[in-house]
């Protein structure tokens, strides 16, 4: 039952994710096409390139913010209409069993968030790719140096175990908003503070256990090309100081905090998963 | 003929305020049970409870599937319940052939050459999503999908609520002759003329409580009246 639900997760998502992802890219693409059309022979790189850099930051992290945004909406959208709303009357009633449903839809959800994700950082490097010091730095070290090969691994799990985190948060907050406890059904102004509440612990969370990683990701955009050559916009500032995410290449003498970090997310998401769960079986009402 | 479904002293509130009073009763498999109340007497609730998407409740309730096994409401329940919501339960954005696909998928009872006759009958087109159809369109869609299963227990929630005159008989002799003789149905609503012909049981339900339960021929001679008149004049205050 477990394929067939995920058949159907896989569908719903694509209908939203799929139509995101293209404008994403679509963003991307006309962002390498203006870099194209202005950066002629006649406009060397300089201060035209430098204000158009500075341009296409700002119009790309206004995108990225507004997608990350959508996505997450989304997600809680997909999980509440499908589970809960009038929808909830037929995939509630289905003969699979409530943790099938949950693990379709974590799985489903995971997939759609990476995807998203993986279009944003190609998108970036389609946008970059023209201009001036265009090599696509996604991740640079403090010291210069890019990670690669196994070094990818800590950036890789750090970022796969907060978003997975994030994810059940959401879910989590979506049942509570559709559970009945003790009789009395959770009014929704409470669900979303006690929401806002997970996840500024978990923002914080993030921000001490890596804010000795750095994440540089388009720093030629986001750093040299602005005006005045010292303000950082665009995609770094906004994993570094709104999202909280530093994420960088894991130096081998501090892999356990990291392995620490990876296994404290992991372990906060399986708790919240099992309390959902415990809602979706006996406290949901639809 | 054994019990499809047995219901005892169920209880199931709202917040303080109950929805269903210590409700007891039972459905025969090959009969069709009329839950017949004025709004908010506690019909949907009741199915609701039965369907499993209302869990906090008291009392027992009793599913018959496959082979004799009995369930309570949930997954095991669901593969012999074949149910219709009063709400628009099968996304929009799903073609018919879309939705019977997904019911074929889900649902090993499902006969999809039984669903395509009804919708061919219907005049619905199967290629067009749901969301270009009317709402009486979409009904007859779920409607025509929930009776191609063949499930022990069909229960249906208002089923011709949102329907013109002329498409009820229809529905309800699809209603009629697609179920089998060895399945029952379980069906609300406040329309007692249109479904009154078809019921083997009627239980009036008021305010939660079973306020009265029989045969419904037995009901109709005892009475001297039918049971759309039996109705008015029961709950004329309600």
């Amino acid at each position: 039952m477990l394929k067939k639900q995920l058949k159907y997760d896989f569908l719903f998502g694509a209908r939203i994710f799929l139509g995101m992802g293209g404008v994403l890219m679509g963003i991307g693409v006309i962002g390498w096409l203006l870099t194209i059309i202005l950066s002629t022979p006649n406009q060397p790189a300089g201060n035209d390139a430098a204000s158009l850099a500075f341009g296409l930051a700002q119009f790309y992290s206004l995108g990225i913010t507004a997608a990350v945004v959508v996505s997450v909406v989304q997600l809680f959208h997909m999980y509440n209409r499908q589970c809960f709303g009038d929808y909830g009357h037929l995939m509630l009633t289905l003969p699979v069993g409530r943790g099938t449903l949950l693990v379709s839809k974590y799985i489903v959800a995971f997939f759609w968030v990476v995807f998203m994700f993986a279009t944003m950082v190609l998108s970036m490097y389609i946008m970059t790719n023209n201009l001036p010091h265009s090599e696509f730095n996604f991740m640079t070290l403090p010291d210069g140096t890019q990670p690669v090969g196994l070094g990818l691994i800590g950036p890789i799990a750090l970022l796969t175990s907060t978003l997975f985190a994030g994810i059940t948060i959401t879910f989590l907050l979506s049942t509570l908003m559709n559970s009945t406890i003790g009789g009395w059904r959770i009014h929704k102004s409470i669900a979303l503070v006690i929401w806002a509440a997970v996840v500024s612990g978990f923002i914080i969370m993030a921000v001490q256990f890596n804010g000795r990683y750095r994440v540089w990701a388009t720093r030629e955009v986001t750093h040299e090309f602005t005006i005045d050559g010292s303000t950082r916009i665009g995609f770094h500032n906004f994993l570094d100081y709104i999202v909280g995410w530093d994420v960088g290449r894991i130096p081998l003498g501090n892999a356990f905090i990291d392995i620490f970090y990876v296994g404290a997310m992991l372990a906060f998401s399986l708790i919240i998963a099992g309390i959902t769960y415990w809602l979706l079986r006996s406290k949901v009402s639809v | 003929m054994h019990n499809v479904l047995e219901i005892t002293n169920l209880h199931k509130k709202y917040g303080r305020s109950p929805a269903v009073n210590g409700v007891t009763f039972s459905v025969k498999a090959g009969s069709i049970v009329g839950l017949l109340g004025p709004n908010g007497s506690g019909k949907t609730t009741l199915i609701k409870t039965i369907m499993g998407l209302l869990p906090s409740y008291t009392g027992d309730i009793s599913i018959t599937g496959e082979n004799g096994a009995k369930h309570k409401p949930g997954p095991g329940a669901n593969a012999s319940i074949s149910y219709l919501p009063d709400v628009s339960h099968i996304p929009t954005w799903f073609t018919p052939l879309q939705a019977m696909q997904f019911f074929a998928d889900f649902y090993a009872d499902f006969d999809r050459t039984r669903a395509e006759e009804m919708l061919t009958a219907m005049h619905i087109p199967l290629r067009k999503r749901l969301s270009a159809l009317s709402r009486g369109m979409q009904e007859k869609v779920q409607l025509a999908l929930v009776m191609a299963r063949r499930a022990g227990l069909y229960v249906l929630d208002e089923p011709i609520g949102a329907v013109d005159p002329a498409s009820r008989e229809y529905i309800l002799n699809t209603i009629i002759t697609h179920h089998a003789p060895e399945s029952a149905i379980l069906l609300s609503s406040h329309i007692i003329s249109d479904i009154e012909p078809v019921l083997d049981v009627a239980i009036f339900l008021q305010n939660g409580k079973i306020h009265l339960m029989e045969e419904a021929d037995a009901l109709r001679e005892s009475r001297g009246m039918s049971l759309d008149q039996l109705f008015r004049e029961e709950f004329r205050h309600a």
